[in-house]
């Protein structure tokens, strides 16, 4: 595993606009946490995993 | 806990810039993320059914705990995704340093891949728990409601002393003393059922894109078992001789509650834009 830049940046995003629903909740700020965060998370725990997956599997050949 | 160990850790903490890929890479994500949650609302769109059930309804209200452990995980998680977004495991793990967590000294690359660990996979899964939380139990106020404009006729409507719909006699009269929108849509909290969440979900993507035309109409039936979680088997609606006859039809839905009692809401008419009714229904709520 050489970095996790791209999902650490995903992250950022979906942390920030989950942060701005808790703190200011509405209409347009739960629509971007239930549609946009949400599903930004999954990505970059898929990513994550996949990265983590290859490198177990570089580490047994 | 602390990552630092000093001036030697610090020289030897090995980060780099993000760059150009890094940032299309993000994009993507986001674009990603948007057709994600198009295709969600469009599933929700197409299995959109009639006819749903209610649950307990849930009603705890740790609105303050949720904002205050929400915030923490939030910060804390952006905090750890820029230290992950600067850290390349590979020379982390080349360069065979300890790190100092307080009670151990552990291998720079293991406490880099545990803080990777927690930024992208612990705490989402916290934030999202928080903020599902939130949306479910910390919504229950009217003014919640009221935050869609489209709901502002139902929410201006209930509150009006000389209005005789179902809603206003209820809030007038005090039948419900708080949370009254939520008291008689339980349905919509966290103890609801999955299709009111759905249909929540594409409730909120219509309004928030615009996709709507007023009036609203709704195209799930009211269960009745929200009016029946209060009435039922009082003294008063026992009395009534049309209630214990018709019990088996009003609990199945077969007959509504607002068939013999009422609109429980203003009609589509007077919701409808230019009508009489419209710009008194349609003031912000102070």
């Amino acid at each position: 595993m050489k970095l996790l830049r791209w999902e650490a940046l995903c992250a950022i995003v979906a942390f920030a606009l989950t942060l701005t629903f808790i703190l200011v909740p509405g209409p347009y700020a739960m629509a971007a946490f239930t549609f946009i965060a949400q599903p930004l998370f999954a990505i970059v725990a898929i990513g994550y995993l996949l990265k983590v997956k290859t490198d177990l599997r570089k580490r047994d050949t | 806990m602390s990552a630092d160990n000093g001036p030697e850790d610090r020289d030897e903490d090995v980060t780099s810039s993000i760059g150009r890929r890094e940032v299309l890479f993000t994009l993507g994500g986001v674009v990603a993320a948007l057709v994600a949650g198009a295709l969600a609302w469009g599933v929700l769109e197409v299995f959109v059914s009639k006819g749903h059930l209610v649950g307990g309804g849930l009603h705890v209200t740790y609105l303050q705990v949720v904002m205050v452990l929400g915030t923490l995980v939030c910060v804390l998680g952006v905090i750890l995704c820029i230290r992950t977004a600067r850290t390349r495991f590979d020379a982390v793990g080349a360069a065979r340093k300890d790190v100092n967590i307080g009670i151990a000294r552990v291998p720079a690359l293991l406490f880099a891949r545990l803080v990777a660990l927690m930024a992208l996979i612990a705490l989402p899964a916290a934030a999202i728990f928080l903020a599902n939380y939130h949306t479910f139990e910390g919504v229950h106020e009217v003014r919640g409601c009221a935050s869609c404009h489209v709901m502002l006729p139902m929410v201006n409507d209930m509150q009006d002393p000389a209005s005789d719909t179902l809603a206003a006699k209820h809030f007038k009269n005090k039948w419900i003393a708080e949370s009254q929108c939520f008291h008689c849509h339980t349905d919509y909290g966290l103890g609801g059922d999955l299709e009111s969440k759905m249909t929540g979900f594409r409730h909120l993507a219509r309004y928030t894109t615009g996709t709507y035309q007023e009036p609203i109409t709704s195209r799930v039936k009211f269960n009745n078992k929200n009016c029946l979680q209060c009435h039922d088997g009082t003294p008063k609606w026992m009395a009534q001789q049309a209630h214990t006859d018709s019990r088996k039809e009003i609990v199945a839905n077969e007959m509504m509650c607002t068939d013999c009692h009422g609109l429980p809401h203003p009609s589509p008419e007077q919701r409808t834009p230019g009508s009489s009714d419209y710009s008194r229904l349609m003031q912000r709520m102070k």
